[in-house]
């Protein structure tokens, strides 16, 4: 089932990748990071295990620009507006998984 | 007929800013034509307490009540509410103090998507 992770938590305090790979096959899962979890694809060795977990990763470009990063600093991913996030959620996968 | 997306989120309006993103997702929904309902649990109906003033952060008491009159139902659980002493009233106008049979179940059974914001 295509599912849409909703990670909001630092990758120091949790590794969403253990959860996401039990859930959903690469290819039908979608990683939403919001908050801290954005550093989950601005440092690389948490990026690659994202970028094998989830075929699409979207980073809240608010949560991103907040911390003083932008879409060139990502390692994986893109950097998208809350309208984009609400496309994956709505139309483009068929549950939510929060991690 | 508009598909409907039902957000919960557990996390205070001064823990993080989950109720922040829990707020701009819903009005990201509304913008687009979709139809809209919150459910505050646990920490989350603090989210919810009128007359809030933060100095440095948004106020997501007025997002949320900006959301109400957009057309975004809303609704926290009463037991949650009580148990941090809030009382009837002291919610913003736009907020049901509901419960989980009665609203949450009922937002989800009703809904296309259930996003959950919490930690």
């Amino acid at each position: 089932m295509k599912t849409a992770f909703i990670v909001i938590r630092s990758p120091q305090e949790l590794d969403p990748t253990h959860l996401m790979h039990r859930v959903a096959a690469r290819g039908e899962a979608s990683v939403i990071l919001f908050e801290d979890a954005v550093y989950n694809a601005l440092r690389k060795e948490h990026a690659e295990r994202l970028g094998e977990a989830a075929h699409e990763v979207l980073v809240a470009a608010d949560d991103l620009q907040a911390r003083g990063f932008s879409q060139e600093d990502l390692k994986v991913g893109r950097a998208v507006p809350y309208e984009d996030i609400v496309d994956c959620i709505m139309e483009r996968t068929e549950r939510t998984v929060t991690v | 007929m508009a598909k409907t997306l039902t957000i919960l989120w557990r996390s205070g309006s001064m823990m993080a800013m989950d109720a922040n993103v829990a707020s701009k997702l819903a009005a990201a929904a509304r913008a687009k034509g979709y139809n809209v309902r919150m459910f505050g649990y646990g920490e989350g109906v603090t989210a919810v307490k009128k007359g809030q003033n933060p100095k440095r952060f948004p106020n997501v008491g007025n997002e949320l009540e900006a959301l109400g009159r957009d057309g975004v139902e809303q609704a926290i659980c009463e037991t949650c509410y009580a148990a941090r002493g809030f009382e009837r009233g002291e919610e913003i106008p736009t907020a049901k103090v509901g419960s989980l049979t009665n609203n949450l179940f009922k937002f989800v059974s009703e809904s296309d998507r259930l996003v959950t914001i919490a930690r």
